[in-house]
């Protein structure tokens, strides 16, 4: 089974794994790492690593960040290996759920691609999509 | 035009695009790194983060003068950031002018002084720090243009 790490700026990883469980549940090998802002860089890339250690299994592992260009993201871009360590940007709700719902019998290639696509299409203006379907 | 020089070891993050460039209203950061300049996958990522309104160059220490006298960038509104102070340093030894330095972000764990939650000093950078205040360059210790800045006090004020 697929593992993740979402690491992100502040309290944002914690309360989004927190709110996935009290949903979803099966958030076993899933990590939330949050950067308070007196970390140094290798501190983070020590945390990370020691995350994935933790929840990797040979099934790959997913590391979720907030935003593209921050300091989390930067940080997992370094441990990038693509068919082992997938990192998505832009991590929210739906996307987590998503990933805890799928993750069993894909392969991290399946469940990478089935997560971005499912990401780009969980934010909709609710007065456009409403006047479609109507 | 640069209107915001920047100290912080980790170049281009969260609090330069979602505080500082807003705040600054900047078309375009120069990111002046050697290190990076040097290194293409670093290059292709910082590069990725800009978009139509802002433009991301990533330039070695030496090539930044000849960038900034650029027509184009004369004219937009820039930020520019160091990895260090020794990089600040080397810049104002080459003729790029500021009046004020804004530290954001240096963790030297090992034989530093802490001056902020995210700013940790050494002795080296405390020389460079007063090197600049001696030709009158203000000192700015924030992470982000938000909070107030933190004063620079001299080591021994405070009995360390």
């Amino acid at each position: 089974m697929v593992g993740a790490v979402i690491i992100t700026h502040g309290g944002l990883a914690e309360a989004i794994l927190d709110t996935a469980d009290r949903i979803a549940g099966n958030v076993k090998d899933v990590r939330a790492i949050g950067i308070k802002g007196a970390e140094s860089s290798e501190e983070i890339r020590a945390m990370l690593t020691d995350a994935i250690k933790e929840i990797s299994h040979g099934d790959g592992v997913v590391i979720f960040t907030d935003m593209f260009g921050g300091t989390p993201s930067n940080i997992a871009l370094s441990l990038l290996e693509e068919g082992e360590v997938e990192i998505i940007t832009g991590v929210n709700l739906p996307l987590i759920l998503k990933f805890l719902n799928n993750r069993e019998g894909r392969s991290l290639e399946e469940l990478v691609r089935l997560l971005v696509d499912h990401g780009h299409k969980s934010i909709v203006l609710a007065s456009e999509m409403l006047k479609k379907k109507g | 035009m640069i209107l915001l020089v920047r100290v912080d070891d980790r170049l281009l993050h969260g609090q330069v695009l979602g505080a500082w460039v807003p705040f600054m209203d900047a078309d375009f950061l120069i990111i002046a790194s050697d290190e990076s300049a040097s290194d293409s996958f670093r290059t292709a990522v910082m590069s990725a983060c800009g978009d139509q309104h802002l433009r991301v160059l990533i330039k070695r220490i030496e090539d930044v003068m000849d960038e900034v006298e650029e027509e184009d960038l004369r004219e937009a509104r820039g930020i520019l950031i160091v990895s260090d102070l020794k990089d600040a340093m080397r810049l104002y030894d080459k003729g790029l002018r500021f009046t004020s330095l804004n530290i954001g972000n240096i963790h030297h764990s090992n034989d530093g002084r802490r001056l902020s939650r995210s700013v940790i000093i050494n002795r080296e950078d405390e020389e460079i720090i007063e090197r600049f205040e001696s030709f009158g360059v203000e000192i700015d210790i924030r992470d982000i243009p938000t909070r107030p800045p933190v004063p620079y006090e001299k080591r021994g004020l405070r009995g360390e």
